[in-house]
């Protein structure tokens, strides 16, 4: 009943996607007609209880649904979404929850596919822009080393006030210099209830100058309030072929980046007024052996208002006797309570031919007790198992103990089906 | 509900004035660069010819130093420690390369607006992921806002964010 109900919600917004893909399908030749689909449903069941002892027990089904190789490639759908009932929960209100997570056409006109346009629910990546919208985004790779990218429609996001009068668009242009860079300009604009709500500008880069180095980054400024939101910065160096060295540097301004925030805990009031974080420091990823890799980093986080923290430490991964490994101690030091700790973790993944076995323990020790408790840890045992090419079965148990549940029990259990299929 | 505006209040800017600024630096960059006009034809594949079911090392396989795929090298893309931390600004380049490999289903794993289930305990098998929700993020969400709330504003800054209100009003 749900899925029908679910379906026909979808079917009402998405009734123009399908609509043209219908219309396409007509005007493609019928020898063109080979279609590939690919299907999967993931079904899991969670066991668990609050930290009122109330249970719960909610079933979740999922699906992503690919149907490509239309037209010779040059025309797919994708889609994916899920539903929740919960089966043991107290409050009725909230039993059943959904999503249609995307539902989108892929056109691409040119047979080299150097323009390709996506129509329906589906994500956008270009720049300043990570967002799920409803509606159009295209890609035209002028030439192979100039691109531009326009979007535009409903942005999708958390119905708190209604999607009337919202809108977003926005774009990038990017140029690539002889393999050895990539300069990216960025710009987004969305309104609210018809009122301006985000216009941002971005600069992202890839430079490879040389073998050995190589350097991402993006800023992004907040066109709204005439500030630089974020600056974040990563290099590699490849001195050897088996070290990695990688500096990073970031600067946030809470009160641009967090602009016209729908959560009180990213406002100024919250977070202090003019708070920023600087962060600097680096990972270093040294293979000793093929079997072992190390993994030392620093990380010192500068804060305007919550003094300064230092977080650092190493991961330590392995493979013996197949038994792919890891262990990780860090410490971090800072002034105030919630930045004074101890983690470490401890993880074991074995493969039996179709038997998969993962068994994972994470320790938190704090300097100062958190309603009476210093130590708190997370324990996870989990087993897989491939009954068939196209069918697995997993199930997981769960312990963990901190402050807000003295113990925390949960059980998961998950089905996951594939299936393709040629017409 | 309205939203909640921080202390710095409104200042509608000239939005074509920077839409102009856009394109001049565009064309800038495209008289500077004539190579673009003669580059070679560079196909990104649908899919990748081999399955590959664990985290890839690409140069395993593609050692060639002048080997590209997107315009960047191999190396770039190795899955290797600290990918995850790095993988944001590939898709913001163009997530053409992505897709050989990931379905759209990939991102959405973790990166949904209305998502519940923790991508840890959704794949609790691959903890080799170091994946951050485990089943005590209850209590630690509160050290990682207090550490770097920018990683947290992406996905529940403006959206996915009704199970937050039920504690930040």
């Amino acid at each position: 009943m749900r899925l029908l109900r679910l379906l026909n919600s979808c079917l009402c917004t998405y009734f123009a996607v399908f609509s043209l893909l219908i219309l396409l399908l007509f005007i493609i030749p019928e020898k063109s007609l080979a279609i590939t689909m690919q299907l999967t449903s993931k079904s899991y069941m969670l066991l668990q209880e609050d930290a009122r002892d109330n249970d719960y027990a909610p079933f979740y089904e999922y699906y992503e649904l690919d149907l490509k190789d239309i037209k010779e490639g040059l025309i797919s759908v994708h889609s994916g979404g899920w539903l929740r009932y919960d089966l043991k929960t107290v409050s009725d209100e909230e039993r059943e929850v959904d999503e249609l997570t995307y539902l989108y056409l892929k056109l691409s006109p040119l047979k080299d596919k150097s323009l390709t346009f996506q129509i329906g629910r589906h994500y956008v990546f270009s720049g300043v822009a990570t967002e799920q919208i409803d509606g159009l985004s295209g890609l035209w790779e002028i030439t192979p080393l100039t691109g531009i990218s326009i979007f535009g429609g409903l942005p999708v996001e958390t119905e708190n006030d209604g999607r009337d009068d919202d809108y977003i668009v926005g774009g990038r242009v990017s140029q690539k210099i002889a393999d050895k860079a990539q300069l990216g300009l960025s710009y987004l604009k969305s309104y609210n209830d018809d009122q301006s709500h985000r216009e941002e500008m971005g600069v992202d880069t890839w430079l490879g100058p040389v073998d050995w180095m190589e350097l991402d980054g993006l800023s992004s400024y907040n066109n709204l309030d005439n500030e630089w939101m974020e600056h974040s910065y990563y290099v590699r160096f490849f001195p050897m072929k088996n070290l990695i060295i990688s500096p990073l540097y970031s600067h946030v301004d809470y009160g641009s980046a967090f602009y016209n925030t729908t959560l009180s805990v990213f406002t100024p009031e919250y977070l202090g007024k003019d708070e920023s974080i600087t962060k600097y420091g680096g990972y270093v990823e040294y293979n000793i052996t093929s079997w072992l890799t190390a993994i030392p980093d620093y990380i010192h986080y500068g804060y305007d208002e919550l003094g300064n923290s230092n977080y650092y430490g190493a991961k330590l991964a392995f493979d013996v006797y197949g038994i792919n490994s890891g262990v990780m101690l860090h410490r971090m030091a800072g002034h105030v309570k919630q930045l004074r700790y101890t983690e470490a973790r401890v993880f074991a993944v074995k493969t039996f031919k179709k038997l998969k076995l993962a068994l994972d323990a994470i320790n938190l020790n704090y300097d100062e007790e958190y309603n009476g408790l210093r130590n708190m840890y997370n324990l996870n045992g989990t087993a897989e198992y491939d009954i068939t090419k196209y069918l697995n079965l997993t199930a997981s148990v769960d312990y963990a103990k901190t402050p807000d549940f003295t113990h925390k029990t949960s059980a998961f259990f998950k089905v996951v089906y594939n299936f393709d299929k040629t017409f | 509900m309205p939203y909640i505006n921080n202390s710095k209040g409104k200042k509608l800017s000239s939005w074509p004035f920077r839409s102009a600024l856009v394109l001049t630096a565009l064309i800038l960059i495209y008289i500077i660069c004539p190579s673009g006009l003669f580059a070679e034809e560079e196909e990104i594949p649908e899919s990748h010819p081999v399955e590959l079911t664990e985290k890839p090392l690409c140069t395993d396989c593609h050692q060639k130093e002048e080997e590209k795929v997107g315009g960047k090298p191999f190396k770039t893309y190795n899955h290797s420690g600290d990918y995850i931390k790095r993988h944001q600004y590939y898709a913001e380049q163009g997530s053409k390369v992505c897709q050989i490999c990931h379905k759209t289903s990939f991102c959405t794993n973790c990166h949904a607006y209305k998502e519940e289930l923790m991508p840890s305990t959704k794949d609790s098998i691959k903890p080799e992921r170091w994946l951050p929700h485990r089943n005590n993020y209850i209590f630690t969400h509160r050290i990682d806002g207090a550490i770097d709330p920018s990683k947290c504003f992406p996905c529940h800054g403006r959206q996915n964010n009704q199970r937050c209100k039920q504690c930040h009003k």
